[in-house]
């Protein structure tokens, strides 16, 4: 074959041999010959520290294109042509020992130790997560805060640490990896029984997003097909966990700026948007709500009634509640112009989720890799170009309107499918296709989620890899920050919302 | 009798002078102490209506050797004679077993400088004061530069030494004039109306130019900050809490002159007080180093004083005696509380740079845990400069705003609305100030300096003590103030005997009552403090978020304290700052500083100076350097003198 | 026309009681006013003094960076919060000790209690402490102007320089001139939000330490020394509400009228504060100077128009 990659769609598998193996030269020039061609890398790895994988996303032909080629004890870092790979040398070296060399920055990630070997990945001898050099600005009128890893208030950890003058920031360096609990490694002989429960937590308030994409991989894997009412249901779960982030995610805008109106209300909404979910399986964040090749539980035509009925009341409050943020002349002055992140340098991260979105940046798993049933229902994608908080701010507010009207039409429409296609009780572990990689990826509520995973010659996972959307956005939230007013901060990083354990794995 | 306090005062004189003459600390220090003391003494009881005139016969071309003692010399004499003793006995301490004859030069030029400032109140002839004027300003000079031979030192000198001399210009210029119209060299009240004549108007101005730039008032106070900024910090405590006062001294000499001020004088002092109060304050907040900072600080003081002395003069030409005697009354205490005070705060930065070896105030911190005296002292310093209660430099501050607050009430002169908003924003300004300078230096963690421990010689502890130890009974007896400010009010308001001293203090300036109150909020604030300390306490390191590894650099820097008045008025200050460049997810190294520049300074002296010598440059080519052609010059001017007599 | 004032000691014991006694209760006010605003039921009025009790039976814990400058912050703010309101009128026309330029004194205690906050703030060594030091003391430092502008214009119109009677001329001849007075009130409205550190400068009940102002000089005190600085900040907003209520409230002769009044006043001052703070958002702190600038041009104003009326 004279092309150098395997052209994979969202969902499928393909054994191991149809790709081609590059030379590892040829492997980084292919990559950045993609680039070119506005493709995005979606992940770098390698599986046991011998073969390297390259994912890149093709969003006009729909489908994604693999790389592989055999990693050497160090190579030529990728970072300084293409920034997009910088996060994923840094986990390699430490996940492998792999040396990138020229790399810029080479910091450990997750203050881990290396996965062959019990020790440290050099030339990092490493005891507290978090206890290195950070970027200094010299001068002794520069003062540092260090925020974190314990905040004021109930967040994740992490270790943000500013580089400032009095109220002006000139830097901002996030440190992460608090949260490790070392998921892709536990999944490694897999797939075990809790492996869903995992995925389910790997972030939490994603919990619908990473159990679809695994399932939708362990169903490529295993050859399972789903019923159509199965993936209207998960579609709906999907739907309504957006919902309730979004509206959670613009009650903290605005009680971080002050306002107790919308805080108030959105605080208040969120909780009935949670309640929907509920509603379908008694579980407020979707737990148990999805298993492999079905849905654990139906929606029958009362329960849709009910659900609608709940929905309609809770738009009217929740779209009045939104106009008041946007009519409050001193909440858009808090909003507007600040935290701006530029097209340019979210092309260039490789941002995905409504935060690329409100910079201009084109790009929607739902659209671009649809999964059934968006290839049926087509979204409109939601685009801002500003790039300040309060583009962020209004995507959030347009895809709540678009899922809600999602979720209105997959109600009425679920009364008129096909009843008792919920598919009976497979195999828990079903066997697995051998030697064979298989991607996914779901559109979560903070961005593109994509697991990759690589079976062994018995079809248990070799490597199981999990790329969470704030793994690109972290680096967006610190470019934010340059050159901004520090009190600025909270609102940023509100209006961006990462998660620190989808990062942390 | 009556020649007995003249005897002694000129006795002690002399005893000061021979006190730097000679070279052992003890006799020399016994008998600057007693000198001293002696003119202590005499002021004590020229307060107590004992004011004497003498005039000493000896040759003094055109002027005469007269010596005059009033209440307003009094006055100030008062802390001229009690300062020098206290700043002898640091220098001692600072330098006499490292550098025994740098102290020795230091004592003689302290014993020198000192008898001429202790002339300058009593002066009651033109020459001689402008005779003890020029002595001050050349024994200023030496010492600043007296044990820093580097360029930056001499520098500083020559601006000093330039500023003294125009001042001096300026004064001659003005005594010509004045004597004009008094007949001589003599002291004496003007005739009524001169001050509305050319002359008059010329010579107030030369007078206000003169003393301004003594007194380091804006905008002549460029010298003020470069000399204190290099100085020993004794000396800088000199300059600051003594000789600057002579400026002050000056005004309150010409407000009793004449005796009919137009109101356009009182608006001209007034402009140029707001613009030093305003001016330094701001500058002072944003200064890097702290002696700097306390030398702007000064600059904010005299602006100030001369706030309550453009009030006293409004008083006087509005013939208001109350306005008139709130301004004298404010001024003064104001006067005294500076001449405490800022001696106090220079001899606690000298110690702070005994220990550091630095001026740089970002590199300081947590030095109030190794010298918790000291920090005490700079604590109680700050508190009484800025005016804050309970200490007595809220006293002047008081009777200056209300004197400001008289002026537009019931003397409908509204300027004094902009005294009072300008002593009020330096005020707060100023609060900022000391604030943060007593924060980062002495609170916190060290942030770059490691502290050995270091301890401060006895001869310059004890000092501050004293200074300390004057303005705690001040404030606790803030009563002693009005005794002694009556005789001057009573110098200055001959015409009205209704001035007698109760009704002044006891309704339009109730200090008693006054005190009162803060004695209760200070036995409440006791009280408070002994209940909180008796609570069971326990010790563990600041909370840091959780996070391992704490590094100094995670302190708020005094820069950053200072930036949001830095970029407020970035216009006034000048302030240049070297932003970092940090774009991009890999910054490359990069480093951010700022700098200060006085704006007198820098945007105006200096480019005048440059520009004038370019021009003078020009002229060079007169200057052949062959002796004929000076001879022909000497010829020609000869011969164009002659045609002119002759014409 | 004649007052009739309580006797010495009376004024004197009913100014300890309200200042010891009402300032948290402004707080509950304002927290209730809030929470119903916002649909919810909200803690009870009597609230702060339950914390402000807990509070005061704990231990303290102190950091080993701070010295008796940290101590001193809280302690001095309520001292000097006392010393304030007996000064100050509040019921009547006299207080316990006014003396003649004694509103120089209440500006100059509001400096002393800023001066030892800063001071127990940057004695913790942390950043966030110094940040909000910053804040609170450049702000207040260029609100004072809009308050000694006020008051200048309340003694030139009053010719008097003590607060009680200034207050009781311009209360009782409200109709004279009220224009330059309700400029005053603006300005002085904004001084009062920036002194006490509500919306909009900042977010009393907000977390975030990086947008604090006044909160996060707090932040550090435990156990007494936090219950003086909630009970310190709730008795200068008593304070500096008294001068807001005193500048409007028409004055009556008997004072079994003019305390209810009074009370009366603070309660709607309170109700107005919640309400505030429950439509309006934080400003962005770089646009703060620009608020205060136009406070002080309100008072300004107020004074110039006062001054250039024919009397």
């Amino acid at each position: 074959m004279s092309k150098n990659h395997l052209v994979a769609l969202n969902g499928s598998v393909h054994p191991l041999e149809e790709i081609p193996v590059l030379d590892f030269e040829i492997f980084q020039q292919a990559i950045l010959d993609s680039a070119k061609d506005n493709n995005k890398l979606v992940c770098l790895t390698s599986d046991q520290g011998q073969r390297a994988f390259a994912v890149m996303a093709d969003q006009t032909s729909k489908s994604f294109k693999v790389f592989q080629s055999i990693f050497p004890e160090t190579f030529p870092s990728l970072t300084t042509r293409f920034l997009q790979a910088n996060l994923f040398e840094r986990e390699i070296a430490e996940q492998w020992g792999l040396q990138p060399i020229g790399h810029p920055w080479l910091k450990p990630l997750r203050f881990h130790k290396q996965w062959t070997s019990d020790q440290y990945s050099l030339p990092w001898t490493l005891g507290d997560p978090g206890a290195q050099d950070f970027y200094n600005i010299f001068g002794d009128e520069i003062h540092e805060v260090a925020v974190g890893p314990v905040h004021a208030g109930i967040i994740e950890p992490g270790h943000f640490r500013f580089q400032c003058n009095g109220e002006q920031v000139f830097h901002l360096e996030i440190v992460l990896g608090y949260q490790h609990r070392g998921i892709e490694r536990a999944l490694v002989g897999g797939p075990h029984q809790l492996s869903l429960k995992m995925m389910e937590t790997v972030s939490g308030d994603a919990t619908i997003g990473h159990s679809w994409a695994y399932l939708n991989l362990l169903e490529a894997l295993a050859g399972f097909q789903i019923s159509d009412r199965s993936s209207v249901i998960r579609a709906l779960a999907l739907e309504l966990e957006r919902l309730a982030n979004h509206v959670g995610d613009l009650g903290a805008l605005a009680q971080d700026a002050g306002f107790q109106p919308t805080s108030a209300y959105c605080g208040r909404l969120r909780g009935d948007f949670l309640n929907l979910t509920a509603e379908i399986c008694g579980s407020r964040l979707g737990r148990d709500l999805l298993s492999l090749g079905r849905a654990n539980f139906d929606i029958h035509p009362e329960y849709s009634q009910k659900m609608l009925k709940q929905l309609s009341e809770v738009e009217v409050d929740l779209l009045e509640s939104i106009e008041l943020l946007w009519n409050t002349s001193s909440v858009a002055s808090r909003l507007e112009g600040v935290g701006i992140v530029s097209k340019e340098n979210a092309l260039e991260l490789g941002m995905v989720g409504p935060a690329a979105r409100a910079s201009g940046v084109d790009i929607d798993a739902r659209r671009d890799f649809p999964l059934a049933p968006y290839d049926i229902i087509p979204l409109p994608v939601a685009l801002e170009d500003s790039g300040d908080i309060y583009a962020r701010a209004k995507i959030r507010a347009t895809e709540i309107k678009t899922s809600i009207r999602f979720v209105r039409s997959a109600l009425n429409a679920i009364q008129n499918m096909e009843s008792s296609t919920v598919a009976p009780e497979t195999e828990y572990l079903p066997k697995l296709a051998p030697n064979s990689l298989a991607i996914s990826a779901v559109e979560g509520w903070r961005g593109m989620i994509f697991h990759l995973a690589i079976t062994d010659t018995n079809g248990h996972f070799e490597r199981y890899k999990i790329v969470d959307p704030s793994f690109f956005n972290w680096q967006g939230l610190a470019l934010a920050m340059q050159g901004e007013n520090i009190s600025d901060f909270p609102l940023c990083n509100k209006s961006f919302n990462l998660s620190y354990c989808g990062f942390d794995l | 009798m009556y020649f007995l306090a003249p005897a002694c005062f000129l006795f002690a004189l002399v005893l000061v002078v021979v006190s730097g003459v000679i070279r052992q600390f003890r006799p020399s220090a016994i008998l600057l102490i007693s000198g001293c003391g002696i003119i202590f003494g005499c002021s004590v009881s020229a307060m107590l209506e004992n004011t004497w005139f003498v005039n000493l016969p000896y040759f003094l071309p055109e002027g005469s050797f007269a010596l005059q003692m009033d209440a307003i010399a009094a006055w100030f004499l008062l802390p001229m004679s009690l300062l020098p003793p206290i700043l002898m006995v640091y220098g001692e301490g600072h330098w006499g077993k490292t550098n025994p004859l740098l102290a020795q030069r230091y004592r003689l030029l302290l014993g020198f400088a000192t008898a001429s400032l202790l002339i300058i109140p009593v002066a009651a002839h033109a020459i001689f004061f402008v005779l003890a004027w020029e002595l001050v300003a050349i024994f200023g000079f030496l010492l600043i530069i007296a044990g820093d031979t580097s360029d930056k030192a001499r520098h500083a000198g020559w601006i000093y030494l330039a500023s003294s001399h125009a001042s001096v210009m300026c004064l001659i210029a003005a005594f010509c004039l004045m004597a004009t119209a008094n007949g001589g060299g003599f002291f004496a009240t003007l005739p009524v109306g001169w001050a509305h004549t050319g002359a008059g108007k010329a010579c107030f101005l030369l007078f206000t130019i003169g003393f301004a730039i003594k007194s380091g008032i804006s905008p002549f106070h460029f010298w003020l900050p470069e000399a204190h900024g290099i100085a020993p910090c004794q000396v800088a405590a000199f300059s600051s809490g003594l000789v600057v006062k002579i400026g002050l001294f000056g005004f309150f000499r010409l407000l009793m002159w004449v005796p009919d001020p137009p109101l356009w004088w009182a608006g001209c002092i007034l402009l140029l007080g707001v613009l030093s109060a305003l001016l330094g304050a701001i500058n002072s907040v944003v200064q890097k180093d702290y002696t700097r900072f306390l030398a702007f600080s000064t600059v904010e003081n005299m602006g100030v004083v001369a706030i309550a002395l453009s009030i006293a003069f409004a008083g006087k030409s509005l013939n208001q005696p109350v306005l008139m005697a709130l301004g004298i009354a404010g001024g003064l205490v104001h006067v005294l509380n500076h001449c405490i005070i800022k001696p106090l705060l220079f001899l606690t930065a000298g110690s702070i740079l005994r220990i550091t070896g630095s001026r740089n105030l970002e590199l300081l911190g947590g030095l109030a845990k190794q010298q918790p005296r000291l920090a005490f002292s700079f604590f109680l310093g700050a508190v009484c400069i800025c005016g804050l209660p309970p200490l007595f430099g809220f006293v002047g501050k008081w009777i200056i705003l209300l004197g400001a607050f008289e002026g537009f009430t019931n003397s409908g002169w509204i300027w004094s609305a902009i005294a009072m908003s300008a002593v009020i924003f330096a005020g707060s300004l100023s609060v900022i100030a000391f604030a943060r300078t007593f924060g980062i230096a002495f609170l916190g963690e060290s942030r770059y300096f490691r502290p050995k421990k270091t301890s401060i010689p006895t001869l310059m502890k004890r000092p501050m003590l004293i200074l300390v130890l004057f303005a705690v009974a001040i404030s606790i007896l803030p009563m002693i103030l009005p005794p002694t400010l009556q005789p001057v009010l009573n110098l200055y308001d001959q015409t009205n005997t209704t001035m007698n001293p109760f009704p002044f203090f006891l309704n339009i300036v109730p200090i008693g009552q006054l005190w009162f109150l803060t004695c209760l909020l200070v036995f409440l604030g006791a009280f408070l403090w002994w209940r909180v300390k008796k609570t069971v306490i326990r010790h563990q390191p600041t909370w840091d978020c959780g996070y391992a590894k704490n590094s100094p650099r995670i302190q708020y820097t005094a820069s950053s304290f200072a930036q949001i008045l830095r970029d407020l008025f970035s216009v006034v200050l000048l302030h240049k700052k070297a932003p970092p460049n940090t774009k991009g997810v890999f910054p490359a190294p990069s480093q951010f500083s700022t700098e200060s520049h006085d704006m007198m300074l820098h945007n105006g002296l200096n480019p005048a100076f440059r520009g004038s010598a370019g021009l003078l440059a020009r002229l060079r080519i007169a200057q052949g350097g062959l002796l004929p052609i000076y001879l022909l010059y000497i010829v020609i001017t000869l011969l164009a003198l002659l045609a002119w007599t002759l014409a | 026309m004649l007052t009739a004032e309580l006797p010495f000691l009376a004024l004197l014991l009913a100014h300890l009681a309200v200042a010891i006694f009402v300032p948290p209760f402004l707080f509950g006010i304002i927290a209730k006013v809030k929470a119903l605003v916002a649909g919810r039921k909200g803690p009870p009025l009597i609230q702060s003094y339950r914390n402000i009790a807990k509070l005061l039976k704990k231990q303290i814990v102190l950091s080993m960076t701070t010295t008796w400058a940290f101590l001193a912050g809280p302690i001095a703010l309520v001292v000097t919060g006392l010393g304030i309101s007996m000064v100050i009128p509040m019921g009547g026309t006299e207080s316990p000790f006014g003396f003649s330029g004694d509103m120089i004194f209440v500006a100059y205690l509001l400096g002393m209690s800023r001066f030892m906050s800063v001071l127990a703030s940057l004695d913790t060594g942390n950043s966030f402490e110094g940040l909000g030091a910053a804040r609170d003391a450049t702000w207040s430092a260029l609100a004072e102007p809009a308050l000694f502008l006020g008051m200048g214009a309340i003694a030139f119109f009053s010719g008097h320089t003590s607060l009680g009677p200034a207050f009781f001329a311009v209360g009782s001849t409200w109709g004279n001139a009220s224009g330059p007075f309700i400029l005053v009130l603006a300005g002085w409205s904004i001084v009062f939000l920036v002194e006490n550190s509500r919306i909009p400068f900042d977010d009393p009940a907000g977390h975030l330490e990086l947008a604090m102002v006044h909160e996060v000089m707090l932040l550090d005190h435990s156990g007494p020394l936090r219950a003086f600085a909630i009970y310190g900040a709730s008795l200068k907003l008593l304070v500096t509400g008294t001068l807001l209520v005193r500048i409007c409230l028409p004055i009556k002769s008997v004072w079994w009228l003019d305390w209810p009044a009074y009370f009366g006043g603070l309660a709607l001052l309170a109700l107005f504060i919640g309400l505030l703070e429950s439509v309006l958002a934080r400003m962005r702190l770089i646009r703060v100077p620009q608020l205060l600038v136009a406070a002080i041009l309100a008072c300004t104003f107020g004074f110039l128009l006062l001054f250039l009326e024919p009397k």
